[in-house]
């Protein structure tokens, strides 16, 4: 006998309700999530480092890096004693919030404050998938063109602050960092964007000042 | 591959509900796929195929349909966008203001045909 069975759901809806809960286990133990997203080479690894440096002292800080081989940004975050998981996976393009459940369970939640999940380098794929993270942040750096955040719209439109990396080197690459903010303010008006150098430190202390701010308020607004 | 990925999250959504209803196979499975979702349909079709080998869904006929997008305005309009520039989607073409997406990234298994 045939039969034909609605179903009707969105295959992101599963994704979305297991996202829900690791974010009440986090707020569960007073933990700040943030999702660092961007492309592979944009600075993801080197801007969590930064703040692990600035922000180790005031407070308690665990890495959850992503990536195809994932061990190799892991080893970057172990080098400054905070907790961190590496999370391989393997023939994935992005994290999900299952993959990310499995990652939480090895950290010491009680112990934390502020979590970094740190997603596979790639502008497409994370979107759609939320991990539990109370904010997100999206990593361009000036070297992947000027005209980057145009040719990607949904991954601005859904993240909290855009964060223009690599400025030192925009002349070389031909580069425009203020058209880079103008094209994802035009996509989401309001969204905080920065413009930075891991490098020489420029406009660094503003990423450490919406991280603090962050965790003062873990309203989830995208 | 991120049509790898979604081809396993379809699958496992829908073998749960064939397995729930006592299938013994299935001959289709339909889906509704936004044209904003960034999925390649012929990519999922390939991957679809690969992942249903030796199961229940293996021969199922993939039927895909799409779901054009929509965006809304606090101007009042709610409808297509002015073009198919990925920017588009985000502008009101009435009134050039910031529009909201309300419709075109879904993927939602509508149904699915089983044999009992």
């Amino acid at each position: 006998m045939h039969l034909n069975i609605p179903i009707g759901s969105d295959i992101f809806d599963a994704n979305r309700r297991h996202a829900n809960k690791n974010r009440k286990l986090f707020e569960s133990h007073g933990i700040t999530a943030i999702n660092i997203m961007g492309a592979i080479g944009s600075g993801k690894t080197t801007l969590i480092e930064l703040a692990i440096k600035r922000l180790g002292e005031q407070c308690r800080i665990g890495v959850i890096a992503g990536d195809v081989v994932a061990d190799i940004d892991a080893s970057r975050f172990k080098k400054y004693g905070v907790p961190t998981i590496a999370l391989n996976t393997g023939k994935e393009c992005h994290l999900d919030a299952h993959l990310v459940d499995h990652a939480i369970s090895g950290l010491p939640l009680a112990d934390l404050d502020l979590v970094f999940i740190e997603n596979v380098g790639n502008l497409i794929c994370p979107t759609d998938f939320e991990l539990g993270e109370h904010k997100r942040a999206v990593i361009v750096s000036v070297s992947e063109g000027d005209d980057i955040v145009s040719k990607h719209p949904m991954i601005f439109l859904s993240s909290d602050i855009v964060i223009v990396n690599k400025v030192d080197i925009a002349e070389f690459v031909d580069a425009d960092p203020d058209k880079m903010v103008d094209d994802a303010r035009t996509i989401k008006p309001g969204i905080t964007a920065l413009k930075t150098s891991a490098k020489t430190g420029d406009g660094t202390n503003a990423w450490i000042d919406w991280i603090t701010t962050g965790m003062q308020d873990k309203t989830v607004k995208s | 591959m991120h049509e790898y990925s979604i081809a396993i999250e379809i699958y496992d959504s829908a073998i749960r509900v064939a397995e729930e209803n006592h299938a013994t196979s299935v001959s289709a499975i339909e889906l509704e796929i936004g044209e904003l979702a960034m999925i390649n349909c012929d990519q999922l079709t390939f991957c679809m195929e690969s992942i249903v080998k030796g199961t229940l869904f293996e021969g199922a006929e993939l039927k895909i349909a799409e779901i054009k997008a929509e965006i809304r305005c606090g101007c009042g309009y709610t409808g297509k966008a002015s073009d198919n520039s990925m920017l588009s989607y985000l502008i009101c073409p009435q009134c050039n203001a910031p529009a909201e997406l309300i419709r075109g990234r879904e993927i939602i298994i509508r149904e699915i045909t089983i044999c009992t």
